[in-house]
């Protein structure tokens, strides 16, 4: 596509195609160094004090957490919405900003996926050990028990509990979808060994064909179309867990889209928090530039603006409805015994993004930095300043108190983030920390390094043509087909763009199949709602009607998403034949890496139709015949 | 490149005669059938409203576009921009609401003897609602004024730092729109039920003047194009308008069930009474206000080829509008008008006349420079633009 010559090459160093495979493969290759092992064993020795804490908490009880009769959710629900919150940043660059086309988030949309998955990882840690016997955490999804007992679809625990597995799931599928092509390359790149079977079969025997490439590029999109109402859902759902209270402070409107600004907010910090470090460690500054800092700090200027629009609403709202509860909630955050939780806040995270107005500081790697974790702070002192000022004093002055920490919540706080931390270290020698493909479908707009070599190959079915740029290759699909040699098939690095046309490919028909399968999981899952409290288990709840077809929207939406995700997933990797193996024999191993492979089929006749080849693709200036 | 549009005489007649006939038959309609006073001005109000909301979602859709070095918008940008020459109008249809202040704003009677209303008198009273509404639109006429210019200016003389300006004007804007969309839908539709509450409101509103500002922008395309003009502008970028009239769409309904869900939830009498009041006596509209700003863009545009079929698109296109205005109607009728409240001759032809008058000016400023912006870095990327 063409690109206004104003525009900034996004990946620097006029790499080729074969760099970026390089450079993203070798933190995998090389042995890791010194802050590596410094940094696991940081964030590992947290991880165990977490853990400790957690057998500490199941052994004694919930005693052994500051909570009281008044302030009944501290710490544990402030972390999980923390960590929710985080876990927003990785779908919003991978399925808003895809939709948005905002190609800088090639190089880091895999990270942050990643981040994602580890975030709600351990956000799902507190809810469950706040029940006090995890073991019996299964009780909180509905199936059909000895008791006849089922749980409640109007509540917004429960709404939690679809939109959080729902939400991992997509995420997770998402994430290892994205992935799988790159797996391929890394197999491709390794020798024979054990690492090389494990890679196999992670691969799920990726060939970069172009029927599959077009499948997959179809599964993103819906996928992303899909993760983008979905993201929007989780936080509002979070929100909800609030504000269907009538508690003041948390009984309020603007929470679900606040909330949502909130964590992708939060999210983008902690994004930057890592990868800043992350480019520095593992050289990768060609790939994640300044431009992506900074495009990513006017997503924190715009979403944190967005929020301090929110906290200011809410204050003058809070006057203007005349409501005295109301009112004193929101003084009292601002005035009372947490007064300093509140500014710390306010400065934190209405102020001091504003800062990024300055280019010169939004182009800052140091200041960005930090600013990152002053972010992280202020967005977790929002959630301590809604759970726990809006709960500490309630309508009964009698019941007025305050809470405080013990070091057990603390050290719960400690493991996740040394959970984080650890899988995060071990993702970067596991998986290329940067979409490869990805990153290759963007530099092609921008490769100044001409190499077009291009050779035949003999095989003993068809005869393989190899180019090492799109351009000659596409040319050459257009010659072939027109002198009636039938191609069998192309395999490339990325997906290209217009192969599809010239190879006539037919649109594949995977999204109806989403579409069938999003509407039997909605229609099931609102129909099993509404079958369980009119007819099986009639049960009156705050004085809505037994079929409160509001609340049932959640799951329904929630369980559309997720039969619609599964189900497009399943056809992708059904229709073609994509599955794990522990041998897999490419083409050519390079065309996960830098080559573009035409298959001509060439049943009968072998030396005919690679001399016939030779014909017709002399006119192509590239080539150049080995 | 220098591709004008004709604004004929025979359009010029054309939108006259909508503009009178809608006016005339409003006249007729308040005197034939004698609506109540605040029938007559809720029905300015929506007018002004739904109008206003289609110049600043004009504004908005550039705004958000430049401040994000978008490239496709390029070639259609001067559609939006010449919504947004509406203003100044909108701005003296506006400030006629000063006559219907007693008939729509229960808050600004004298003697209200409710301590709820006098606790917020501060903020609603006569003098400050009209000198905040005076400041919102110097600010968003002035603003809207900049970047016009801004444009004409990139269109005489290549010059990069006309470029650069732009991103300046878009951030102010944005920043000063996005306060000013909040306490205006407050002041302007919420105060009218001046009990009421709700956080969200402000956004709510916003949502919707955006998608509304999108489906004219589509409605418009539509028409010039079957007129002959604007070839440039390609299925693709018809089927990105498309896509997000689906998305923001979509958006609007969440955030109405997001305040639908928490009001009903919560169940809190002061909250209720506001969707009793339309869910009772606003039965059928409150619910036709879902189907057709949800229902029907969600599952037209759902398909691939639907959003690229134009004369379909313009369909659901003037759906949506219909269901924006009867948004408007939900937030605003039921509050000032209550009971009396209905559609009849003067509720349609008051929108005819409002829309003569809107198109008159818009399609003045549309016909008075080429559509394409010469020296715009990124127009030739949103000529070969692929979707």
């Amino acid at each position: 596509m063409l690109q206004s010559p104003i525009r900034i090459p996004l990946i620097k160093g006029n790499k080729n195609y074969q760099d970026v495979t390089e450079d993203i493969l070798r933190p995998m290759a090389n042995r890791p160094g010194k802050f590596w092992y410094l940094g696991i064993f940081l964030s590992g020795s947290a991880l165990l004090f977490g853990a400790f804490m957690i057998f500490w908490t199941i052994w004694k009880g919930i005693g052994t957490w500051g909570l009281n009769r008044t302030v009944g959710w501290g710490w544990g629900i402030t972390n999980f919405v923390w960590w929710i919150g985080i876990g927003h940043a990785g779908t919003f660059i991978s399925a808003i900003l895809l939709l948005f086309r905002q190609k800088w988030r090639t190089s880091i949309n895999r990270s942050a996926e990643a981040m994602t998955i580890f975030a709600v990882i351990c956000a799902a840690l507190f809810p469950v050990i706040h029940m006090g016997r995890p073991l019996l955490g299964f009780f909180i999804f509905p199936y059909p028990n000895f008791r006849g007992l089922w749980v409640n679809f109007n509540s917004p625990l429960v709404w939690d509990v679809f939109a959080i597995s729902t939400y991992f799931t997509v995420s997770l599928v998402f994430w290892y979808v994205g992935l799988i092509p790159d797996i391929g390359t890394v197999r491709d790149k390794l020798k024979a060994g054990f690492k090389k079977v494990v890679y196999n079969v992670l691969s799920f025997g990726w060939t970069g064909s172009a029927r599959h490439w077009h499948r997959h590029e179809v599964v993103s999109l819906i996928l992303a179309a899909l993760a983008t109402p979905l993201v929007l859902s989780v936080h509002s759902i979070v929100s909800m867990d609030f504000a269907t209270s009538v508690i003041p402070g948390w009984h309020t409107t603007i929470f679900p889209p606040y909330f949502v600004a909130g964590a992708i907010f939060s999210g983008f910090a902690m994004v930057l928090t890592l990868m800043i470090i992350t480019r520095k460690a593992l050289h990768l500054e060609d790939y994640i530039t300044v431009s992506h800092v900074e495009s990513m700090n006017k997503v924190i200027i715009a979403t944190g603006s967005i929020v301090g629009l929110a906290y200011i609403t809410e204050l003058f709202i809070s006057w203007y409805s005349g409501v005295e509860y109301e009112h004193f909630a929101l003084i009292n955050r601002a005035t009372g015994p947490y007064w300093w939780a509140y500014w710390i806040m306010m400065t934190a995270n209405v102020i001091s993004p504003q800062l990024l107005w300055i280019k010169k500081l939004r182009t800052n790697l140091v200041f960005t930095f930090f600013l990152s974790l002053v972010i992280n702070i202020g967005m977790w002192f929002e959630r301590f300043v809604i759970v726990v000022t809006s709960l500490h004093r309630d309508y009964l002055t009698s019941s007025w108190t305050m809470y405080k920490p013990t070091i057990v919540e603390v050290g719960l706080f400690l493991g996740t983030l040394g959970f984080f931390f650890t899988a995060f270290f071990l993702f970067i020698r596991i998986f290329p920390v940067i979409a490869i493909a990805e990153v290759k479908t963007v530099i092609k707009d921008t490769v100044k390094k001409p190499f077009m070599k291009t050779r035949i190959m003999e095989d003993t079915t068809y005869v393989s043509v190899i180019f090492d740029n799109e351009k000659p290759m596409l040319e050459a699909v257009q010659k072939i087909q027109e002198s009636n040699e039938k191609i069998l098939d192309v395999q490339t690095p990325f997906p290209v763009h217009g192969l599809d046309e010239a190879l006539k490919m037919k649109r594949t028909r995977i999204p109806i199949a989403g579409f069938i399968c999003g509407a039997l999981g909605g229609l099931l899952g609102f129909l099993f709602q509404a079958w369980v409290f009119t007819i099986d288990y009639p049960l009156v709840f705050g004085g809505k009607p037994l079929l409160a077809v509001p609340s049932f929207i959640p799951i329904t939406f929630e369980l559309t998403v997720l039969f619609t995700a599964l189900g497009v997933v399943a056809a992708l990797l059904i229709r073609s034949r994509l599955k794990p193996v522990k041998k897999f024999k490419p083409v050519d191993a390079r065309s996960t890496d830098d080559r573009f492979v035409v298959l001509v089929d060439a049943a009968t006749k072998v030396k005919s139709t690679r001399d016939h080849l030779k014909a017709v693709l002399s006119e192509i200036q590239a080539v150049e015949i080995v | 490149m220098d591709e004008r549009i004709a604004f004929t005489k025979r359009t010029r007649n054309i939108l006259a005669l909508v503009t009178l006939l809608g006016l005339v038959l409003s006249v007729a309609a308040i005197f034939i059938f004698k609506p109540s006073a605040s029938r007559i001005w809720a029905n300015v109000l929506l007018n002004n409203q739904l109008f206003l909301g289609i110049a600043l979602g004009g504004a908005f859709f550039l705004a958000a576009h430049r401040i994000a070095w978008s490239g496709w918008h390029t070639a259609l940008q001067r559609i939006p921009e010449a919504l947004t020459a509406f203003l100044p109008v909108a701005f003296i249809l506006m400030l006629l609401i000063f006559f219907g202040t007693d008939d729509l704003y229960h808050w600004s009677h004298d003697d209200l003897h409710d301590p709820i209303l006098e606790g917020k008198s501060a903020w609603l009273n006569v003098p400050f609602f009209f000198i905040r509404m005076v400041l919102y639109f110097i600010g968003w006429i002035l603003l809207t004024r900049a970047m016009r210019k801004n444009t004409d200016a990139l269109m005489d003389a290549e010059d990069i730092k006309y470029h650069n300006r732009r991103k300046v004007f878009a951030g102010i804007f944005l920043v000063f729109f996005a306060i000013t969309v909040s306490t205006s839908s407050w002041d302007w539709i919420m105060s009218i039920d001046a009990h009421w509450y709700s956080t969200i409101f402000g956004w709510y509103v916003f949502i919707g003047m955006f998608v509304t500002s999108l489906a004219f922008m589509i409605l418009l395309i539509w028409f010039f194009k079957r007129a002959g003009y604007l070839t440039f502008i390609r299925v693709d970028h018809m089927h990105d308008l498309a896509k997000m009239l689906f998305a923001f769409s979509v958006f609007w309904t969440y955030l109405w069930f997001s305040q639908y869900l928490l009001i009903w939830y919560g169940h809190i009498p002061e909250e209720t009474t506001y969707f009793i009041q339309r869910q009772e006596h606003f039965r059928f509209l409150f619910f036709l206000n879902l189907g057709l700003n949800f229902l029907v863009p969600f599952f037209g545009l759902m398909k691939l080829n639907m959003k690229r079929k134009l004369n379909w698109l313009a369909v659901v296109a003037f759906v949506v509008l219909i269901g924006h205005w009867i948004d408007y109607y939900q937030m605003i009728m039921p509050g000032s008008t209550g009971e009396n409240a209905g559609i009849g001759v003067l509720e349609v032809a008051l929108t005819a006349c409002y829309s003569g008058v809107f198109l008159f000016v818009v399609l003045r400023v549309l016909a008075s420079k080429p559509i394409l912006v010469k020296n715009d870095p990124f127009l030739e990327e949103s000529m070969h633009y692929e979707s």
